[in-house]
């Protein structure tokens, strides 16, 4: 079964950071209206991503991860043309998280947003799927999710419309206790090169003379 | 003056705060970045005593001695090997990183954004089948001009801060190339060294040729130069490093006082067991060196290099060893 490596940095409220490398093979994707499971090739932690000159929405989303300490949570940005549906989407995540428990009692009031060189569009998580809709009841009893899966709730109606090329910015901001986790990415169209002029490859050697070759 | 110790290594990033006696690494589960992680390049900041970059398998860190801990500087280099991280001496927010594949990244706001240089390096190449870049430099002279050496594809220079290059590989014997010194004179004539794994070689004309040096071989017995470094006190002292081979079994140090024309052997207090491969200078005190080799010896001067101490505490394979004031 495929999978994804999400190496999150882990933020802890007393500044502490723990950092675990998570096996993810399933994406469920979740909002009010559409639940369903997406390939999960389409998950990246890419700063930089190609992308058709299409018109293009960009929506955020709480992720919940599946982690043995405890599921965190993080953020992540839906990428997909304009009309097409969210499962079609590549979704970016954010390569830091918190761990949800520490937010948990506060979680209605973080605040989710996107935009371009400034947040522009936000929602409060309050109006969004609950993690205890999406995650099940743990032994201990806090909430958990399977291992091995990353949930994304996505906000549907905060949505940044733009085309390529651009750079924006997801942003989850917990102001109660004045942290805030970001994602910053740069969309290229697929048309676009960044050479003016495209060299072919080069293939070098080392010595010319006769010399013993080493490493 | 009190002072940080820094090893890149193939497990971590290891600290020392007694002056190179003893090193350690961050808390395992707290550090903030896997302390296992393959470490191949630092850089310390010119201006933030404390404050390191470090380039890995998993991504590019900085670490602060306000947060004793790394934290993870998004980049589109996750995937890459960042075997070199360079920061401007005198705009330290503008940061070069270079990187197997040979590839070169370019942060011109602390790390906040990146753009790929167009860097037109060797795709392929004999013998280690893919090129990587081995130096970094700013060039004293002028804030927009950097040079990189890139094994196995010589050097490489440009002058719109990574945005063009040229290929400045003219009369290299070797295009294996490990790194650079300059000496830059009052009648505005420069000199460059440059270290290959055929020999150290000369510029006159900034870059454009380059003819290797001969060196007694009761001085330097191998053709495997390594690392070169300028002391900081801008005297015209060189340390070089010369190896059986990359993952050899002997090696030595090599001291020259007149820019590169004649060498001597550098006093050791022990042998070392293989390729010096990273030296560790600072301006903040030209007299305070350290060297390491690639299979984990330390050594320390505290007499500009002349003579050298060997730590006690060995680590694993060590890839760049750096040193810089301590923040307090």
């Amino acid at each position: 079964m495929a999978h994804f490596l999400y190496r999150p940095h882990v933020l802890g409220p007393a500044n502490s950071i723990t950092t675990p490398d998570l096996v993810i093979d399933r994406v469920r994707l979740v909002t009010n209206d559409v639940r369903g499971y997406a390939p999960i090739h389409r998950l990246s932690s890419a700063v930089e991503l190609q992308v058709f000159p299409h018109q293009l929405e960009i929506t955020p989303a709480y992720a919940l991860v599946a982690a043995g300490g405890g599921p965190l949570l993080g953020l992540a940005a839906l990428v997909r043309d304009s009309g097409e549906s969210i499962l079609k989407a590549d979704f970016l995540v954010s390569r830091t998280a918190w761990r949800f428990r520490n937010v948990m009692n506060h979680f209605g009031s973080l605040q989710l947003g996107v935009g371009r060189s400034t947040i522009t569009d936000t929602v409060v998580l309050s109006r969004l799927l609950q993690p205890e809709e999406i995650m099940t009841q743990a032994d201990d009893g806090g909430l958990a999710l399977p291992r091995g899966v990353i949930a994304l709730c996505v906000a549907t109606r905060t949505t940044l419309i733009a085309e390529p090329p651009l750079e924006f910015t997801a942003r989850l901001l917990d102001q109660l206790s004045h942290r805030e986790l970001t994602l910053s990415a740069k969309l290229d169209s697929v048309n676009d090169d960044r050479w003016d002029g495209r060299p072919l490859p080069r293939y070098t050697v080392g010595p010319i003379g006769k010399v013993e070759h080493y490493i | 003056m009190r002072y940080t110790g820094y090893a890149a290594t193939m497990q971590g990033v290891w600290f020392s705060h007694d002056e190179g006696m003893s090193w350690h690494r961050l808390p395992t589960p707290t550090g903030g970045m896997y302390n296992e992680a393959r470490c191949w390049s630092l850089a310390v900041h010119p201006r933030c005593p404390g404050e390191l970059l470090a380039g890995t398998d998993q991504g590019l860190y900085r670490y602060t001695d306000d947060t004793r801990r790394f934290d993870y500087i998004p980049s589109p280099m996750d995937d890459l090997h960042i075997l070199q991280v360079a920061r401007h001496p005198k705009q330290p927010e503008f940061i070069v990183c270079g990187t197997r594949p040979a590839e070169i990244f370019i942060s011109e706001d602390n790390g906040k954004s990146w753009r790929r240089s167009n860097l037109n390096a060797g795709t392929e190449c004999w013998f280690i089948n893919t090129c990587r870049v081995t130096s970094i430099h700013f060039d004293s002279r002028d804030a927009d001009t950097i040079w990189i050496t890139i094994e196995i594809d010589g050097v490489f220079r440009s002058s719109d801060r990574g945005r063009t290059w040229t290929h400045l590989s003219e009369g290299l014997v070797d295009r294996d190339t490990h790194d650079l010194v300059f000496l830059d004179r009052n009648d505005g004539s420069r000199t460059i060294l440059c270290s290959t794994e055929a020999g150290l070689h000369q510029s006159a004309d900034n870059g454009q040729s380059w003819a290797r040096l001969s060196v007694p071989e009761e001085i330097a017995p191998w053709p495997y130069w390594r690392s070169i470094k300028s002391r900081a006190d801008d005297k015209g002292v060189v340390l070089a490093s010369v190896g059986d081979k990359p993952s050899g079994e002997a090696g030595v140090l090599l001291i020259s006082r007149d820019f590169g024309q004649t060498w001597d052997r550098a006093q050791l207090s022990h042998p070392v067991n293989s390729t010096i491969w990273s030296i560790a200078v600072n301006s903040a005190d030209a007299e305070i060196l350290f060297f390491a080799t690639i299979f984990g010896q330390i050594y320390r001067s505290r007499d500009g290099g002349s003579s050298w101490e060997k730590m006690q505490r060995e680590l694993g394979e060590i890839r760049a060893i750096a040193w810089a004031p301590a923040a307090r």
